[in-house]
């Protein structure tokens, strides 16, 4: 309400700049977790306000994990072993297998990469803006680049996650099983910027919170909480994002696209869950336990409540509406509500599995909405065919 | 120091455009070695052939598509296009039917087993699913049936309660292929209306009967603008459906037909090497004895468009500017592409030195 008043009056470019500033620092703020909110600020920094994703060419991450170099070769995990052998049995070729010869324009009405159900065009116009036809197309085809952009560097993200967890897992199995995820984010990376580059030809550049956690996950030395983030949470992020995206395009090169990468993802989430559960319950002392457990819980709000767009903001409606507005109105949509459901629907049972959801934790996740999805299927009682299935089923409140 | 004075970046320049590493995509068509896991029979002349791919990497398809099978026949590598008739992610199967006296039909139900091996190209194919959510309808004759399945249940997958109707026309109860699996698929969904259409079936039968024509064919499908029609069966029921549709104001973009072409009888091929300019590159490519035009040309690595390879879509439609070639029968090239000139490089080859608009 301050902040309203505070704003009420100002420019637009000076109640964005106003705003932008409380809400990075709300980020960190809403992280109730004193010690959680201590781990995560080094890359809030370098994400939100030294803004290094937004310029330069790289930007360096510096981790102090150390490499588990395995003398023995004796410990056995026969789960994660027949996982390899499944990832090593089902490597797909990206440009062998996807028809690249399939014509896109991202602006065809009859096949569209985004159909207009997608893009939050009733809550625009409810704050006076009102798209015509054409700028309807060309603002879903927008989105579109922009959803799969950062696809894109969530991939990049998790092939270096991957590598990461690789060198530190102290399974030999795991490691074996680490190799080919490694090579699937590869692929991944490779067949969402071959996507964008010669489909699309329009790629955005990597969203500040998205860049948060990337950098965290990727600067944490502790390989558990590297595990925990990308191959529950960001895995789970993923599942939710690709999840919507494969429901609503109609396009159907990125649909086979997107089929193949969940199939994959459905393992790599698989994989997260047996290396934790035997971890967690095994090695941590409970106030390691209840740590992660806080972790998991403020990095699950961040993912339900940070990714608004705001490169197509900045784009499109910069000088039209607020950036408070934008963000109530991405909020609000129906294919958010689509995202989080598919997010919460996997990740709420898999961190039950694991051993993260306490009755402590479980009334904070309470108050947040999210108990509906206990008692779910986890990772491990899911293949890729079952996700798709589910994913296929769920229908997007209108 | 902070971010905030600084221009945002939201783009990140592609200047040269897309990379040039991704280069013409095409189809692929180095053949994948397949193994056949198992022998289903559907009816007493059609066969269900479930394959295994020997390198374990299950090869993508849509719905709706189809493989070309390279069997070894007497010594020689024999090609037919075969439509899967399993669902998008479904494995991998294709149903055949036995045509009396067919020489590559009777070698898959006589001399094919679990675990003969042959070779497939593709897929490829343009007999997809329409992504939208409008109605389907689908008139399937005899075989046709194949893709149609495909199609059919892949849609149903992506939304359970999408509104098809399929019009199958058989001979009698024995020829409907798929029989228990459409029954089991209209149990469940209650969106799937199929309707038989059998021409000699017995006195019991208490479904149509009787010959489609044109008034029974618009009265079964329907004519509405938002709907996506798909035909696949005998020529004749198709071009009469297709007529029937277009009379009715269905536009042509709404009607998908997928054609089945009888197998091709191979022409003689020249003994002597022959010499083929393609013009627009300026290359001289020398086809080898028994190769096609096609052939010779990726081989040298031209960037030649092509698809089924049996001369039944005219992806590798070419014009022939100079010189004269031998072009196997039947195939799709209709009286209007022949007359002007054109041939089709996977079914023809040089008699003589050729030049050729490709």
């Amino acid at each position: 309400m301050m902040l309203d008043r505070m704003l009420n009056g100002l420019p637009l470019k000076a109640q964005n700049q106003i705003y932008s500033t409380f809400d990075n620092l709300g980020v960190l703020a809403s992280v109730g977790n004193l010690k959680v909110a201590a781990s995560m600020a080094p890359s809030a920094v370098r994400g939100l306000v030294l803004g290094r994703a937004r310029h330069g060419d790289a930007v360096p991450m510096v981790s102090g994990h150390a490499a588990h170099f395995d003398l023995t070769y004796k410990g056995d995990f026969p789960e994660m072993y027949e996982l390899y052998r499944r990832a090593v049995a089902n490597q797909w070729n990206g440009d062998r297998d996807l028809d690249w010869s399939t014509s896109v324009d991202p602006e065809d009405p009859d096949k569209p990469v985004m159909p207009l159900d997608y893009p939050p065009f009733e809550g625009l116009a409810a704050k006076g803006i009102r798209l015509n036809q054409k700028e309807k197309l060309r603002f879903a085809a927008d989105m579109a680049s922009w959803t799969l952009s950062q696809f894109m560097h969530g991939e990049q993200g998790a092939l270096y996650a991957a590598a990461q967890v690789t060198e530190s897992v102290q399974w030999l199995d795991g490691k074996l099983y680490g190799a080919t995820q490694v090579m699937d984010e590869g692929r991944h990376l490779e067949v969402f910027l071959r996507y964008l580059d010669t489909k699309l030809q329009k790629v955005y550049a990597v969203n500040d919170n998205l860049f948060v956690i990337l950098d965290d996950l990727l600067t944490d030395s502790r390989w558990d909480v590297k595990f925990l983030g990308m191959q529950i949470m960001v895995e789970g992020l993923a599942l939710g994002a690709f999840g919507t995206m494969y429901n609503f395009t109609r396009e159907p090169l990125l649909k086979q696209l997107l089929r193949y990468v969940i199939q994959d993802e459905a393992r790599h989430v698989h994989y997260g869950v047996l290396a934790l559960k035997a971890h967690i319950s095994q090695e941590l002392s409970e106030a390691e336990r209840r740590e992660r457990e806080d972790w998991a819980y403020e990095v699950a709000l961040l993912m339900r409540n940070r990714f608004l767009s705001h490169e197509l903001y900045y784009e499109w409606f910069e000088h039209k509406l607020s950036l408070k507005d934008w963000d109530e109105v991405v909020m609000n949509a129906p294919s958010m509500a689509a995202f989080r459901h598919l997010m919460f629907l996997r990740l709420i049972p898999n961190l039950e599995y694991i051993g993260l959801m306490s009755d402590r934790i479980k009334a904070h996740y309470d108050k947040s909405g999210l108990t509906s999805f206990l008692g779910g299927k986890n990772a491990t009682q899911l293949s890729g065919e079952d996700l798709i299935r589910d994913i296929a089923a769920y229908k997007a409140p209108q | 120091m902070f971010a905030l004075g600084r221009p945002r970046r939201i783009l990140i320049p592609r200047e040269t455009g897309p990379s040039k590493r991704w280069g013409n995509p095409q189809p692929g068509h180095a053949p994948r070695p397949v193994r056949v896991a198992e022998l289903r029979r559907e009816t007493a002349d059609a066969v269900t052939l479930v394959l295994e791919p020997e390198d374990g990497v299950m090869p993508a398809f849509r719905a709706g598509q189809y493989f070309t099978h390279c069997f070894e026949i007497d010594g020689q590598v024999v090609r037919r296009a075969y439509s899967l008739s399993v669902p998008e992610g479904g494995g991998l199967a294709c149903t055949i039917k036995l045509i009396p006296g067919g020489w590559v039909s009777s070698h898959v139900h006589e001399a094919l087993q679990v675990g003969s091996r042959y070779r497939l190209i593709g897929p490829t194919g343009d007999f997809l699913l329409d992504e939208g959510k409008g109605p389907l309808r689908f008139l399937a004759g005899g075989s046709g049936i194949t893709p149609v399945i495909s199609l059919i249940e892949t849609a149903l997958e992506r939304d359970p309660q999408r509104d098809i109707r399929l019009v199958y026309a058989s001979r009698s109860e024995a020829d409907i292929v798929f029989d228990q699996r459409l029954r089991e698929l209209a149990r469940r969904h209650l969106s799937l209306d199929v309707v038989h259409v059998l021409s000699q079936p017995q006195d019991a039968w208490q479904g149509q009967r009787g010959r489609l024509d044109s008034q029974r064919i618009r009265g079964l499908l329907g004519a509405d603008p938002a709907t996506t029609f798909y035909l696949c069966g005998p020529e004749g029921l198709m071009q009469l459906a297709a007529n029937a549709l277009h009379a009715a104001g269905v536009p042509a973009a709404r009607i998908r037909q997928e054609r089945f072409l009888a197998a091709p009888n191979a022409q003689a091929r020249p003994s002597e090497p022959q010499e083929i300019l393609f013009k627009q590159s300026g290359r001289v490519v020398t086809q080898r004895p028994g190769e096609s035009i096609l052939e010779a040309g990726l081989r040298e690595g031209l960037p030649l468009p092509f698809s089924c390879m049996v001369g039944g879509c005219a992806h590798c439609k070419l014009q022939v500017l100079e010189g004269e070639v031998a072009l196997s029968e039947p195939n799709c090239l209709s009286p209007e592409e022949r007359a002007a000139g054109f041939t089709l490089a996977c079914s023809a080859c040089a008699t003589g030195p050729l030049s050729v608009a490709a």
